[in-house]
């Protein structure tokens, strides 16, 4: 087991920077899921780390030893690839096998490691097929056993799940969960559904045209986004965001009015004067069962019902607003009506630097 | 050649004569092209009642055109063809007598060549025998003997120099020595055996010209001797008459005849080859055809053909005429005629040229003795003369053959029960309607020459006779009477050296391919478009073309490796004496020919890799030799296999290369198989029957060898990706 410490790591490619001196310490034992869109640089990232891109500039350290010039296979690291990369010429047993064929193990205990890991991950009776004979879960977790097998000290997963349907991804994503919860290793794990990352991680890092936007817990990310993007891109729907102005009592707008009382704020006139309210979907209310002291109006143009919950797509002026409300509200609501909706909890964003100014 | 297909190659040649038109086929070309036209145009002046059809026949397939256009009643009535066909022309009654135009109006010596069985068999028009040309700033007056002769070329060999120059390893070239030492051919229509004591002391001289004294290059061409002469790199050339076109204007040249042999005092004795005018059966009769006869044969015809054509020619009354005599050339031939042979037109002597082509070989290069190299070229010559296989019972081959058929056809009409073949072509009937044409055309193209090829080799021809000879071609090939299977020329060794040279090749076609595709594959090296092109650019050469290059750099004296080799300190090797040298010469042109085919498709293959293999093998610790292994070769395979089947068959029929390169030297021991069938169809006096047989063998073992490669990636490519 081991941590990982990157230092001013750079990745460029001519007058292009991927990735742009990011810095970051990981603790033995911790999952870290790198998020972000495409293109963030999460990827490349990743793969400075195993050691099959080398950066422009900067170190990585893997359990205190600089690991910048070694090959991938003297790092002590594996890595899942989001396409498997399983070689389709070999079975089952000798794709997992290969790391330590590679590494002259004796064969009684690669016999032994492979069925120990195959037993662990329940490909026990598919180890004499090929890839190309099983399902997609199936192959994830061949992927995921010829990581296991070589017991290294830290794992890397490049996107594993996003070739898998709905359902699988949601098993696979408890697989690797549990899998962390038992084998106690360092992981970095890379994609770009928050989704995943939420669920997954012991501290998301996101990430954003090559430098960290905001790390944390999955929770701080989601209650306290340090800029308009990191709460835009965490959560589902995304957050809405209202135009507001800072009036000596409210932050006001045509549509909306947040008293001063209301927000906590205590150094109210050093304010931007030009604000953006940041309000969760799931923070907005009908106002006729809520108690939330915030209300705002708002123009319902269609209603998207999934069963348990319905999102109310609605307009307020320029601003668009999604609303997550119960299903029985959701019934109660029609398109082509002005609603009132209320809430509680919201994040105050300068409009110009997207920077958070207050979250309450 | 079966009646049918001498039915289309005579339809090629020429529509049938029209009723009192005189037909005349020639295959004389420029000069002598021309000076035929003014003799025919005056003819056609004089003569306005005889309407006269004149054709020009390319040399090459000129005989063979005769034996099929004569028989079939398409042929001419009067042709001019040299005089070495005579004997198989008159055993194969396509010419008849002379008649008509009395003999003593040609040389004497020349008319007896015409004569067979008391009868003469056609007009000598010219004769042609070669001669000694010199350049007149090397040489002040040409060697009257043979030591002078050599005393001068050792004087002028040197720097590149050469100073007696002839394509030595040709019989023909080789016949003035031969006759001026005191040897003979034939005694009374009998071949003798090679190694007479005189033949052997011309044996020897040319031994002291080539190997010891290296005053003449070996493996000369005829294109190669006039490039010496023109650039004054050979001061003398033996040559003929047709050799005077070739040289270039600014060369001071004179031409002398050649010298007397010292050894016996006779002159060296050159062949003489006749320009003749047959007549075939269709004259008879024809009153035009006689009178055309006359007039191409008279004294005027005669000179036109010597001022015009510049033709040496045999008519006596010309030999004096002014213009004639002050022609150097025809001067000189005059004179030189006075000591020739005449080319012998015995069939038998068509086998012996070869063999006697060899011998001369490995005597100008000191490979053998001329003793050891003339008996041996008699006990092939014996070989290749041999018996044809004895007449089959055709009844029982009928029946055998009958039996087959029924068996084949009961068969696939049970396989075709089986599968549901004709409810499948019910169904899908317009679609086998659309596919027809194109499927008919491909059974005519492909399966009526298959099946006659495979019909051709239960057959021999003796002369102007077919006879069926049933399995007597297959014993004889593969029963390999006349040689132990460890000799070159036995078909167990050639069928080895067939597959050492296929297994080579593609061992070398796909290392070197692979190395070359794994250079080019990386996406950053620049300039990778251009390489790919450069490197695919012998592959879309025509190969007999790569192959006459190779030749040429493989040449012994000036050949660019051998240059190479000796600038560097080291021999100059005579590539094609010994058989691991001219193995090598052929796979080097082959290899240099073969290897962009297999690159490219492995290049193809790299390509269909997916790079992340390449990375989850470094992250499981793999280096590059450990990933070539484990994952380019296991992948790369199942590709590579059908291109090695594919170049296995072409390589193992590669007949341009084998045939260009080393022809087969030493002694035929780098032939292959497929050159090996074809000497026996187009230079051994056309035994197709045999060489059918031949390649019948060849197609038996490709399809044995197909059948084992597909079975074996059937299971293969099931297992792969």
């Amino acid at each position: 087991m081991a941590s990982i410490e990157l230092s001013s790591v750079t990745k460029r490619y001519g007058e292009t920077t991927i990735v742009d001196g990011i810095s970051l310490s990981i603790a033995d034992g911790e999952l870290v899921v790198l998020v972000g869109p495409s293109g963030c640089g999460k990827s490349t990232l990743l793969r400075m780390v195993a050691g099959l891109l080398a950066p422009t500039a900067g170190r990585i350290s893997i359990g205190g030893r600089d690991v910048t010039q070694l090959e991938p296979g003297d790092r002590d690291i594996a890595m899942v690839f989001q396409s498997y990369a399983l070689y389709p010429h070999m079975s089952v047993r000798d794709n997992i096998a290969f790391p330590l064929k590679v590494r002259r193990v004796r064969p009684a205990e690669l016999d032994e490691r492979v069925r120990r890991v195959a037993d662990m991950l329940g490909l026990a009776h598919l180890l004499d097929r090929r890839p190309r004979d099983l399902s997609g879960g199936q192959r994830q977790r061949v992927a995921m056993g010829r990581a296991i097998v070589r017991e290294p000290k830290v794992f890397l997963f490049d996107e594993p799940l996003s070739n898998l349907d709905a359902a699988l991804r949601t098993r696979m994503r408890a697989e690797i969960a549990e899998l962390h919860a038992r084998l106690k290793a360092t992981m970095i794990y890379v994609t770009h559904d928050q989704h995943e990352a939420m669920t997954l991680a012991d501290r998301i890092v996101l990430l954003n045209h090559g430098h960290i936007e905001q790390q944390g817990t999955p929770l701080d990310l989601y209650r306290r986004p340090r800029t308009r993007f990191a709460g835009e891109f965490m959560g589902s729907p995304p957050m809405n965001f209202l135009s507001v102005a800072r009036q000596p009592d409210a932050l006001m707008s045509p549509h909306l009015r947040v008293a001063r009382g209301g927000l906590r704020i205590d150094d109210w006139d050093v304010l931007p004067e030009e604000l953006v309210l940041g309000v969760r979907p799931e923070a907005l209310r009908l106002a006729e069962h809520s108690s939330a002291p915030h209300r705002l109006d708002v123009q319902v143009a269609w209603v998207e019902r999934t069963g348990s919950d319905s999102y109310v797509h609605a307009r307020a002026g320029e601003s668009s607003v999604v609303a997550r409300v119960t299903a029985s509200d959701g019934e109660r609501v029609a398109a082509g009506s002005t609603v009132t909706l209320a809430f509680d909890n919201m994040s105050v964003f300068d409009r110009d630097s997207g920077l958070a100014v207050a979250h309450c | 050649m079966s009646p049918w297909l001498s039915v289309v190659c005579v339809l090629a040649v020429a529509a049938p004569a029209t009723e009192g038109e005189v037909v005349l086929w020639h295959a004389y070309r420029a000069g002598e092209a021309e000076a035929l036209e003014l003799v025919i145009d005056d003819f056609r002046a004089r003569h306005p009642e005889v309407k006269v059809r004149v054709l020009q026949v390319p040399y090459g397939a000129y005989p063979q055109k005769l034996r099929t256009a004569i028989p079939q009643g398409a042929g001419p009535d009067l042709f001019i063809a040299p005089n070495d066909h005579l004997r198989d022309f008159i055993e194969r009654e396509l010419v008849t007598t002379a008649r008509g135009v009395p003999a003593d109006r040609f040389d004497p010596r020349l008319m007896s060549a015409l004569t067979l069985k008391n009868e003469s068999w056609g007009y000598p028009l010219a004769y042609k025998t070669l001669v000694l040309f010199y350049r007149r700033d090397m040489v002040d007056a040409p060697p009257r003997d043979t030591d002078e002769l050599l005393a001068t070329a050792r004087k002028l060999t040197g720097d590149g120099r050469y100073g007696f120059v002839y394509q030595a390893s040709l019989p023909y070239y080789h016949a003035p020595w031969l006759f001026g030492f005191g040897g003979k051919l034939f005694e009374a229509d009998r071949l003798l055996p090679f190694e007479s004591p005189a033949a052997i002391a011309s044996g020897d001289f040319l031994r002291r010209l080539t190997f010891e004294e290296k005053v003449t290059p070996v493996d000369i061409s005829g294109a190669l001797a006039t490039e010496l002469f023109n650039r004054g790199r050979a001061a003398m050339v033996m040559n003929g008459p047709w050799f005077v076109s070739e040289i270039a204007a600014d060369v001071p040249w004179a031409v002398a005849p050649l010298p007397v042999v010292t050894a016996t005092g006779m002159p060296a004795r050159p062949f003489v080859s006749l320009d003749v005018l047959y007549r075939t059966a269709r004259a008879d009769g024809s009153a035009g055809a006689a009178v055309l006869t006359d007039a191409l044969t008279s004294d005027a015809a005669s000179l036109i053909r010597a001022r015009v054509g510049r033709q040496p020619v045999a008519n006596v009354a010309v030999v004096h005429d002014p213009v004639v005599e002050s022609d150097q050339l025809l001067a000189i031939q005059a004179r030189q005629l006075a000591s020739t042979e005449p080319l012998p037109s015995q069939p038998v002597m068509q086998l012996a040229w070869d063999p006697y082509e060899s011998a001369l070989r490995q005597i100008q290069r000191g490979a053998r003795s001329p003793e050891a190299a003339f008996r041996e070229a008699t006990a092939r010559v014996l070989v290749l003369a041999r018996p044809l296989p004895k007449a089959a019972p055709v009844r029982f081959y009928v029946l055998g053959a009958l039996l087959l058929v029924v068996a084949g056809l009961a068969y696939a009409l049970r396989q075709a029960k089986r599968a549901q073949v004709l409810a499948d072509v019910r169904r899908s009937g317009p679609a086998y309607a659309f596919i027809a044409p194109a499927a008919i055309g491909m059974a005519l193209l492909v399966g009526v020459p298959f099946v006659m090829g495979v019909g051709l080799g239960f057959f021999e021809y003796e002369g102007s006779q077919v006879r069926f000879v049933g399995l007597g071609n297959f014993a004889s090939i593969l029963g390999t009477n006349d040689y132990s299977p460890f000799e070159p020329m036995s078909f167990y060794f050639t069928m080895a050296v067939t597959v050492l040279w296929t297994v080579s090749n593609i061992a070398l076609h796909v290392g070197i391919g692979f190395g070359f595709a794994l250079l080019l594959q990386p996406t950053w090296l620049l300039g990778r478009g251009v390489f790919r092109v450069l490197l695919i650019l012998p592959w879309a050469i025509p190969n007999y073309i790569t192959a006459l290059i190779f030749k040429g750099l493989f040449n012994t004296q000036l050949g660019a490796i051998n240059a190479l080799l000796m600038k560097v300190g080291l021999p100059a090797i005579n590539w094609f004496d010994h058989f691991a040298s001219a193995f090598a010469a052929n796979l080097a042109t082959n290899v240099w020919l073969g290897f962009p085919f297999m690159m490219v498709t492995i290049l193809g293959a790299l390509q269909a890799i997916p790079s992340d293999l390449y990375e989850a093998a470094r992250v499981d610790g793999a280096g590059p030799w450990r990933r070539f292994t484990s994952i380019t070769l296991p992948l790369v395979g199942p590709a590579l296999v059908p291109s090695v089947v594919l170049g296995t068959i072409w390589t193992f029929n590669m007949f341009n290369v084998v045939f260009c390169v080393s022809e087969g030297q030493p002694e035929g021991a780098t032939d292959i198989l497929v050159t090996e069938a074809y000497r026996w169809a187009f230079m051994r006096n056309g035994r197709y029957g045999y060489a059918a047989a031949y390649s019948l063998v060849i197609f038996a073992i490709l399809l044995l060898y197909s059948a084992l490669t597909k079975r074996l990636l059937a299971s293969r490519v099931a297992e792969a990706i």
